[in-house]
């Protein structure tokens, strides 16, 4: 434990200019990776859930396969007359979804008490299969994810993985370069290799867990600015605490892994004894 | 203390570096490897400070074949020797935290491996340049602390890898002399250097590395 924390202070002292902005960029590069990861989970994905993304003036309704385009212009048109109707606008099946078969009407009611009265007048119509009403309060953006936004972020989430241990090799081994006399020494006195790799492991768990703190602070910050006001993203606390935990645990690992991974680096022929 | 017997060593292309090796150094003695630029001089040292595995032959100190340990016993075997490196460079702090380094790594507490770096300093005389940077110390001065560094942990051998180099004929004396005070009679040193030999290594034993192999003179 002693030569431990010893070494561990000696490494951390050795980081010079270049391996310091390699670390600083793997840290942020393990954040953008944490906070796609915790992306995943908190945002719902647009689509079959889209109500639960609009705000609560708002209602979708859904119309019948069966409806010919004249009865959608009338219905279109007595819906738009109506005293608690604002705007309506028509999307076609396809705009929606290619597998679904019918359009819907995307229907703006004049205030949020008026909506769910309207969407179960709405849901009375003929022609008229459903009708949702939006549950985010009025004001906040409605946050989803669509499909291409998370095939995306999946793409963020190996671009940032790979960056992460890029730089991380590549600081390790700035840091090791700085560090070659005193590997060497300690090769020579009878070191063994488990007193040389923990701390590079450390260390590389203090990265992990230095980016899993910003990001548990970020998404709390994210929560008490965004998340609170809207229901439409159910950030609460302990769904936060549960992606928050997880995200530090998946840092830790990506930390420690990086710092084997730098560890590895000590068998290179610049450490040996005797160059 | 050192038996080195039928010692055989190829790089990987083939070429032969030592070639039956034999060797012994009684406990406590002090031998001077004498031999050109690249006669092995250095290989052999970092064979017998079990750097490096033999090839073919048998290398026995304090009683063990290096050959046949396992990690853990080569380690605790290095751990009992002291290696002055050829070309020793120092590390980049103070004099005091050179040695302070070898022996906080080697499981020293502060205040114990305090009080050995003193004492080591003070066996080459360095005490008063505990505290200079060890990059701004002269050629000499750097040798003496790499020989403090290889004394610090009170080495039962002591291999030196031509730590005269460098140095003028005075120097060399001057370091020799600090050799010849390290062989108290328990230490077993062997000096490996391209010569020529100084008044105080002339009184050891000499051997001559020719051909890649241990000839008397």
């Amino acid at each position: 434990m002693n030569e431990f924390l010893f070494l561990e202070r000696e490494l951390l002292g050795a980081i010079r200019t270049r391996s310091g902005i390699l670390f600083s960029l793997a840290i942020l590069s393990l954040f953008l990776f944490l906070a796609a990861f915790a992306s995943f989970y908190l945002f719902p994905t647009a689509g079959g859930t889209q109500g639960a993304m609009l705000t609560a003036d708002r209602v979708v309704v859904y119309l019948s396969p069966r409806l010919s385009t004249a009865a959608i212009d009338d219905l279109f048109a007595t819906i738009q007359e109506r005293s608690d109707v604002r705007e309506v606008r028509f999307e076609f099946a396809t705009q929606v979804t290619p597998t679904s078969t019918g359009g819907r009407f995307l229907v703006r009611a004049t205030s949020a008490a008026a909506a769910r009265g309207l969407a179960a007048a709405l849901r009375a119509m003929s022609g008229v299969d459903g009708a949702e009403v939006g549950t985010a309060a009025i004001g906040t953006p409605g946050l989803a994810l669509s499909r291409n936004a998370r095939i995306g972020l999946l793409c963020g989430l190996l671009v940032s993985a790979c960056a992460f241990l890029f730089l991380t090799r590549r600081g390790f081994r700035a840091l090791l370069h700085t560090f070659r006399n005193e590997i060497r020494l300690m090769r020579l006195s009878g070191v063994s290799e488990r007193t040389m790799y923990p701390p590079l492991v450390v260390l590389g768990l203090l990265m992990g867990a230095l980016a899993s703190v910003v990001l548990f602070v970020g998404l709390y910050v994210f929560q008490a600015t965004t998340g609170g006001a809207n229901p439409a993203l159910p950030l609460t606390t302990p769904r936060l605490i549960g992606v928050g935990l997880l995200s530090v645990l998946l840092g830790l690992l990506m930390g420690g892994l990086s710092g084997l991974f730098g560890a590895s680096y000590l068998t290179a022929r610049p450490f040996d004894p005797l160059p | 203390m050192i038996q080195v017997s039928e010692l055989h060593y190829s790089t990987e292309d083939g070429i032969k570096i030592l070639e039956d090796v034999h060797l012994h150094v009684d406990r406590g003695e002090s031998v001077v490897l004498l031999g050109p630029p690249s006669s092995g001089k250095s290989l052999l040292l970092a064979l017998l400070a079990a750097v490096i595995a033999p090839q073919r032959g048998q290398i026995l100190v304090h009683g063990r074949n290096v050959a046949r340990l396992s990690r853990q016993k080569i380690l605790e075997l290095q751990r009992r020797i002291g290696f002055y490196p050829q070309g020793f460079s120092p590390l980049p702090r103070t004099v005091l935290d050179n040695v302070l380094f070898k022996l906080r790594v080697l499981g020293e507490v502060r205040d114990q491996a305090q009080e050995k770096a003193y004492v080591a300093l003070e066996a080459v005389g360095m005490i008063r340049e505990q505290a200079t940077d060890a990059e701004d110390l002269s050629p000499v001065e750097r040798a003496k602390l790499g020989l403090a560094l290889a004394v610090c942990n009170a080495p039962l051998v002591l291999l030196l890898d031509d730590p005269f180099a460098g140095l003028d004929p005075a120097e060399q004396e001057e370091l020799d002399a600090l050799v010849t005070r390290f062989h108290d009679g328990r230490s077993t040193i062997v000096v490996a250097t391209r010569g020529p030999l100084s008044h105080a290594a002339a009184a050891s034993r000499t051997l001559r590395l020719v051909d890649g192999t241990v000839v008397s003179p």
